[in-house]
């Protein structure tokens, strides 16, 4: 292909409306750093906006702005938005099932409770993501092993230690797994009780700020559900702070 | 190549027109992420995004989705765009007439392969760029250019723009043999140029 036919099929290419092979060429010669042809790709790019710029203005709704913004700043709270419409769908549908069912105050109860049990989780589930979403947060991964209990720490020094674990023995009764924060040379920090679900996944969230300057390392253990001052047991899931 | 003097004389036209001075400081925020720079890029190239978008698609609904898409696209391709030499103006309406076409060929059942898989709408393309867009006066010579036409030019450069059709699907579209309608599209495409370069303030 000669740079000299180039022009005209540049300025129908820059249009998008060549036909597929004569597109192809064109993409083939441009992909050969042809400066020329780049040069007059933007004059036809040039002649587009111009004539595409030249149609008698309309007027889009004001609205139109919030939504534009909005698209690439989600507002922070959807989630619990997205709960608190769940709730209120379960509400509506309590108020319903209540009537339908001559007034049995015992759903109500029920489906109230609920609907509290949803907003503790929509809150709890709201702090998760927000501390997940902040920038600050970086992930500190302990080493995998087929079945073995493995986890990853996501560290942020303003708001906490954040972890994601999975394949964790179901603790014995009355017992539960503590978190712990080891400072560099100190006695480790309790950093929160928690229980895996059935499967032995568990997401912990321990709120505060993490001096990650002085800390060496995350690690949790198996201890009385009420919690320990000081491990009592090996710990495991020891992940270097790695800063 | 023998460059063409008004090939020269347009890129004089492009290095005259207005610019935005403040277009590489939104170039540079656009990249680096700044949440409040899209509001800003609204305000100067929204309306102009949802008039084409409007033109092409003809539902206000639909215009104002695919506007939104537009500015999220820009918004998320943003890391190849030059801050220093970019042209933002220019590379946003290609986006916004790019997703309209899009979108009125899927509707249609057919894929508008046009400047998407050409990736010319992709950033890189927009650098280098001395100019924006055109300013007032600039405006008015494109469309004493369009009203110079022919009817059948016209038809031709309405469909080519607004409707994205190839050659061949013009000529099915207006039941003209396919020479017939590369004669006109090219005798428009050289008016228009012509017409450009010749009032050129250089």
């Amino acid at each position: 292909m000669s740079c000299e036919t180039n022009r005209e099929l540049l300025e129908l290419y820059a249009l998008g409306i060549l036909d597929a092979e004569e597109r192809s060429e064109i993409d083939q010669h441009l992909r050969d750093n042809c400066s020329n042809c780049t040069a007059a790709l933007r004059e036809a790019l040039a002649l587009n906006s111009g004539v595409l710029s030249s149609v008698k203005l309309e007027q889009p709704p004001a609205s139109l702005r919030e939504r534009v913004v909005n698209s690439v700043r989600p507002p922070r709270r959807k989630a619990p938005l997205a709960w608190m419409g769940l709730a209120a769908a379960l509400a509506f549908a309590t108020v319903w099932l209540g009537w339908e069912a001559n007034r049995r105050s015992n759903e109500l109860t029920v489906a109230s409770g609920r609907i509290r049990s949803l907003q503790v989780q929509s809150d709890e589930l709201s702090n998760k993501l927000d501390f997940l979403r902040d920038p600050q947060t970086r992930p500190a991964s302990a080493a995998p092993g087929a079945n073995q209990p493995r986890g990853t720490y996501f560290v942020n020094p303003r708001s906490g230690v954040m972890l994601i674990a999975s394949n964790l023995p179901a603790p014995a009764a009355g017992r539960a797994y503590e978190m712990w924060i080891i400072p560099k040379g100190q006695a480790p920090r309790p950093a929160g009780v928690f229980l895996p679900d059935a499967n032995g996944s568990a997401v912990h969230l321990q709120t505060g700020p993490v001096d990650l300057t002085n800390t060496a390392a995350f690690a949790i253990t198996d201890e009385p559900e009420s919690g320990s001052p000081a491990p009592t047991t090996q710990p495991f899931l020891v992940t270097p702070a790695g800063t | 190549m023998k460059v063409p003097v008004d090939s020269l004389l347009l890129l004089a036209i492009a290095a005259t027109v207005l610019r935005f001075p403040e277009d590489g400081d939104l170039a540079r925020r656009l990249k680096a992420r700044d949440g409040d720079v899209i509001g800003e890029l609204y305000d100067r190239y929204g309306r102009l995004a949802y008039t084409i978008i409007l033109r092409i698609v003809r539902d206000h609904a639909v215009a104002e989705d695919l506007v939104q898409e537009s500015f999220l696209r820009v918004w998320t391709r943003a890391q190849g765009f030059d801050a220093e030499r970019g042209a933002l103006g220019p590379w946003i309406l290609t986006v916004a007439r790019n997703q309209a076409l899009d979108y009125i060929r899927s509707v249609q059942g057919r894929v508008w392969k046009g400047m998407v898989s050409a990736d010319s709408d992709h950033p890189g393309v927009f650098q280098d760029w001395e100019s924006n867009l055109l300013d007032s006066v600039q405006l008015e010579q494109v469309r004493t250019a369009l009203s110079r036409l022919s009817e059948n030019q016209r038809t031709v450069i309405e469909l080519a723009y607004f409707e994205g059709l190839s050659h061949s699907e013009m000529a099915e579209r207006i039941h003209q043999p396919l020479g017939t309608v590369k004669t006109w599209i090219r005798s428009a495409l050289k008016t228009l140029r012509d017409e450009l370069t010749a009032k050129a303030p250089v």
